[in-house]
């Protein structure tokens, strides 16, 4: 608390000296977009090579930048897109809209050297990784589904525990410390198929960005990391649609101008059909089955001056399960937004959301004498007012708060049919409020120095009617519920709080090279049953309570970023240390699904993450890629858990490598190689045995002590596209093109797991069994854009 | 209902993936620790107690067993010396005897070598089932094409909660159910006072009817949250741990004081026949 005092009174004496020439400031601001489909930019650069200053666009690709009266000459940079350069006499404001062209659309003429591409370098961002959906869909993807989480996994410091999921772990930090918004709305669950791919639509998706340190304050409520996606507005020039048709899914966009450049929308949609062939099966069992995903997106914006803009955007998906009637399992995700962006002037751009988010899953068994359906799911309303205030050259003022409504259901079974003789479990719903308040300062202080601080204040109430239940911990294996406690309908109670201060500061050696520092506290008041190896769909969300403190942690980064080559390679070292307070682990043998004891299961620890990130990247040219390394390890402590000696979590691979390349063989073809390797996960692997009951049984010594085999593995693909311009040279209007994938390319069977058992015909053999999930796996996808 | 969750998970992983034999050398932990298997119950019985000790996990021959024990279970009134006739480390009664529900019985062991462990458990009382009886149908699960005799029962379960029960099938007086992979329980956690109606405990194998008329038995069992507990901790180390549904693996729990394995039990044991009548075989197979 007095720490955080005193970092207010310095971000505001730091303030104070640099407003006193504010007087004269004119303000040059507008919207960078792109000139074919009108979609606003996010991240652009706006730079001022006189006064080596500038500015980025923010998420709805508005730039506001203040400046003495002067002429300028104005560059803005944008990947992918020709630099556009242009002179601009300020004698007055000026709003100037700008509409930048791709370097596909002029690919023959311009030679697009020359781009300055060292935002990495003058930001005071650090550990974030930005990926444009165009570099997405060139790594080649299992089964043909391009999927973003899978290719966020591909990324520095971050760590998934086996291929079967698309939950991921970054620096250090559990699958659930990963704050995941589609349009600002969290996605609780981001999986399909139980983990096989994400719910991220490639048609729709934006623009994606990590961030796994130097957090800005304006993000709160997960430790780890921050991954935003945001969703395309829909072409604002003419009508579009975009499709593919792959092994398992196929994909149709529609998008188009509602009123031209005014208001547009974009809808979307993707299902699997494995499921249309089981009727043709001859298993009378999967003749009745079902196995099938589908996502709908949809969004619509409406710009009704250059001061006020609306979006609303929606993201529906489910996924259903049956095994004939013997089982069904459905879950899903929807989310909502509606944003209203508004300029009080071209120095204040604000922004207010009202959020829904839910998810849900369903477990069944659908007739018999065992029916049963059992809901479970979360679900929040959120509402959000963050401001930017673009003060000077040198200072851009943020400030805002959130306020979240959650509810959460852990679970209600209840009998089917005349049959069941079920009588049912109910988890009474529980309810929370979240609020979160912040103020942050971007600061240049000179050519060299820039500096970002700022402070989130966040608190969490849990809200009645609710029990608490108060346990007997003096045996740490099984804690008994002696009282319970009851709280009434409405009533607030148990409210925790936290000061969040974040600091970054950019040092910039030269025009190539800059060293970077950060710390960041964060808090989390919700957390996720993942008691699991992978997460499953099953994994329940679940409050802080009078039972369960809310987790915390500090995280310090320190990084070096160079550019090489007139900026072609982008390459940055970064090291972190990391401390997390109030970790969240099991009892053994836990019970976490319809247990309303959940708390008693749980024990709580610290757990400590460190680690070196080396990132080297080639984004423009014929040849593209990255390479990333990276060293971490990650150790929990707990003392009800192996002893109270500390162990490895279940994702601590110290050696962790991704190498993607893409390489444009001419224009119309395309070939991309990624290969993976990482360091075994560590397991708890059996060190003797015993028998009892007709059984031999594992006996185990310390948790997490052995590591599975190392993992690796090739993926490649080839891309063909279609004509893409008719014999006069102009490009055709409906383009096309043909990928082959082919995932695993050297069929290693990567170890998901190494189970011990007896074999069936000799009671006192045991044996070890590695089960893996994909041999070599070749797909094809075709996709077209008109 | 969490059978039906594991086995449907279990059963999602292997359609999508392969196994195969994986050579891997363990450390011997090399802790030698003594392990009692034993139990009492209501039914008039020889009751045994068996006594081993831990050995290297892929130890491949039987462990060793623990002889020249003195060993008795004694309800406070009665005691019961248990003596190991043929010196192989199985420890009976000697004479039939039944345990009576309601009472707590507390096993004793001292080792040759002096050491003593003891464990107790409390005999819950059991209400007997009304009937039970079989239906010849096709699994419900697929890539099984098998047909089953699936054995019901009709039972009312008692409104106290917190109730956990076994069963034991027989087939002409031979049990079928020797391991602990094939034996049944549960919780009363959703069937809570609930009249408890044709509910498949065993589901048999067509093949495995091999007689016109065979006398089917079911035993049902009282038993203690511990020892279920025990149980599942069992499967889920062994024949449920592919599912990586279980949470890392663990040590099982044990109710055998001074850092003994395994489990001492009391039970109360009902039971009911009917007789199953073959049919003509409709599996294709037998695997």
């Amino acid at each position: 608390m007095q720490k955080a005092v005193i970092f207010i009174l310095i971000s505001i004496i730091c303030l104070q000296s640099e407003t006193r020439a504010d007087v004269a400031l004119l303000t040059l601001s507008g919207y960078i977009k792109d000139a074919s489909t009108g979609e606003d930019l996010i991240g652009a650069s706006v730079y001022i090579d006189d006064l080596k200053s500038g500015t980025v666009s923010n998420m709805y690709g508005f730039y506001s930048l203040s400046l003495p009266k002067g002429t300028y000459h104005i560059k803005v940079s944008y990947l992918g897109y020709q630099t556009f350069e242009y002179d601009v006499d300020l004698f007055e404001s000026v709003t100037k809209n700008i509409q930048m062209v791709t370097n596909d659309q002029v690919i023959n003429e311009v030679n697009v050297v020359g781009e300055k591409k060292d935002q990495n370098i003058k930001s005071i961002e650090m550990s974030v990784n930005t990926l444009q959906i165009k570099t997405i869909m060139k790594i080649p993807a299992l089964m043909g589904e391009v999927d973003v989480l899978r290719s966020i996994q591909m990324l520095p410091g971050v760590k998934t525990v086996g291929e079967g999921s698309v939950g991921f772990y970054v620096r250090g930090g559990g699958v659930d410390q990963n704050l995941i918004l589609l349009d600002e709305a969290t996605v609780y669950n981001a999986s399909h198929l139980g983990g096989l791919f994400s719910v991220f639509n490639q048609d729709v998706v934006k623009d994606v960005k990590l961030i796994k340190g130097g957090i800005p304050a304006s993000y709160g409520g997960r430790l780890s990391s921050i991954l935003e996606i945001a969703m395309k507005d829909g072409n604002k020039k003419k009508l579009s649609m975009t499709g593919g048709i792959g092994l398992i899914s196929s994909r149709l966009t529609i998008e188009g101008p509602i009123i031209k450049d005014k208001a547009s929308f974009i809808i979307s949609g993707r299902r699997t059909y494995i499921d249309l062939f089981f009727p043709f099966l001859k298993d009378s069992v999967i003749k009745k089955s079902k196995a099938f995903f589908y996502d709908f997106n949809a969004k619509v914006n409406f710009q009704f001056n250059d001061n006020n803009r609306i979006f609303i955007s929606g993201y529906f998906g489910h996924d259903v399960m049956q095994i004939g009637d013997a089982m069904r399992i459905d879950y899903g995700n929807q989310t909502f937004t509606l944003r209203y962006n508004h300029l009080f002037s071209k120095k204040i751009f604000s922004n207010l959301t009202f959020i829904y988010s839910m998810f849900d899953y369903g477990m069944g068994v659908p007739n018999g004498s065992q029916a049963f359906d059992w809901q479970s799911g979360i679900n929040d309303i959120s509402l959000k007012n963050d401001y930017s205030w673009f003060l000077n050259t040198k200072n851009t003022i943020h400030f805002g708060g959130q306020i979240t409504h959650h509810t959460f259901q852990p679970g209600n079974a209840k009998p089917v049919g005349n049959e069941s003789v079920f009588t049912g479990i109910y988890l009474p719903d529980s309810y929370a409020l979240e609020y979160g308040i912040f103020a942050e300062n971007e600061q240049r202080l000179n050519d060299k120095l820039s500096l970002g601080y700022g402070i989130r204040f966040s608190a969490f109430q849990n809200l009645g009617p609710y029990t608490n239940y108060i346990y007997d911990k003096s045996n740490p294996m099984d804690y008994k519920v002696v009282d319970s406690l009851e709280y009434r309908h409405n009533e607030l109670f148990n409210l925790q709080n936290g000061f969040e201060p974040r600091i970054s500061i950019n040092y910039q050696l030269n025009l190539k090279s800059s060293i970077k520092l950060s710390y960041n506290r964060m808090v989390q008041y919700i957390h996720l049953t993942t008691n699991t190896m992978s997460s499953t769909p099953l994994d329940l969300w679940f409050p802080s309570s009078p039972n369960v403190k809310p987790e915390k942690a500090d995280q310090i980064a320190f990084g070096y970023f160079r550019n090489f080559l007139n900026d072609t390679y982008e390459a940055s070292i970064e090291t972190y240390y990391k401390k997390m307070y109030n970790s969240i682990d099991y009892v053994d043998h836990a019970e976490v699904l319809l247990n309303k004891y959940l708390e008693g299961e749980l024990r709580f620890g610290s757990s400590y993450s460190y680690g070196f990130e080396f990132l080297l990247k080639k984004q423009t040219g014929k040849f593209t890629g990255w390479l990333s390394y990276t060293y971490s390890r990650v150790f929990r402590e707990i003392p009800e858990i192996n002893n109270g000696n500390k162990y490895s979590a279940n994702y601590d691979k110290p050696h962790d490598l991704s190498l993607i390349l893409s390489y444009d063989l001419f224009e119309r073809l395309n070939f991309s190689i990624t290969w993976i390797y990482s360091s075994g996960a560590p397991r708890t692997m059996p060190t003797e045995r015993f028998e009892y009951g007709g059984m031999i049984v594992p006996l185990y010594s310390d948790r997490n002590a052995v590591r599975l085999p190392a993992y690796h593995r090739m993926d490649a693909g080839i891309t063909y596209s279609f004509s893409k311009t008719k014999p006069n040279g102009q490009p055709k209007k409906f383009q096309s093109s043909l990928n082959l994938s082919v995932y695993n390319v050297y069929n290693r069977h990567n170890a998901y797991s190494i189970t011990f058992n007896q074999i069936e015909n000799d009671f006192y053999k045991t044996e070890a069994t590695k089960t893996f999930l994909f041999k070599a796996f070749p797909s094809i996808t075709y996709n077209f854009h008109f | 209902m969490k059978y039906i969750l594991y086995i449907s998970i279990l059963l999602s992983i292997s359609l999508i993936s392969c196994t195969e034999k994986f050579n891997i050398n363990l450390v011997n932990g090399a802790t030698n620790r003594l392990v009692v298997e034993g139990s009492i119950t209501s039914e008039y019985k020889v009751h045994k107690v068996i006594l081993s000790r831990t050995g290297e996990y892929f130890l491949n021959q039987p462990t060793t067993r623990e002889l020249n024990a003195l060993i008795s279970i004694t309800d406070g009134d009665t005691t019961m010396n248990l003596i190991d006739t043929a010196n192989s480390g199985v420890y009976q009664t000697d004479k039939e005897i039944a345990g009576k529900p309601g009472k707590t019985y507390t096993l004793n062991i001292t080792l040759s070598n002096g050491e003593t462990y003891s464990a107790s458990e409390f005999m819950k009382p059991i209400l007997p089932m009304d009937s039970i009886n079989y239906e010849y149908k096709k699994s419900d699960l697929p890539f099984d094409d098998k047909y089953y005799y699936n054995i019901n029962i009709f039972v009312q379960e008692p409104p106290t909660k917190g109730d956990y029960y076994q069963w034991e099938l027989y087939l002409d007086n031979e049990i079928k159910t020797d391991t602990i992979r094939l034996k049944t329980f549960v919780s009363d956690e959703l069937v809570n006072g609930a009249y408890v109606g044709n509910w498949t405990v065993y589901q048999l194998p067509d093949y495995k009817i091999d007689k016109d008329t065979v006398v089917a038995r079911i035993q049902m069992l009282s038993i203690s949250k511990e020892k279920y507990d025990f149980y599942m901790a069992i499967l889920l180390e062994t024949d449920y741990s592919g599912a990586g549904f279980s949470g890392p693996p663990s040590n099982v729990p044990s109710n055998i004081s001074n850092g003994a394995l395994g489990f001492f039990s009391a039970s109360a044991v009902c039971g009911t026949e009917t007789n199953i009548y073959r049919v003509k075989n409709k599996s294709k197979s037998k695997k």
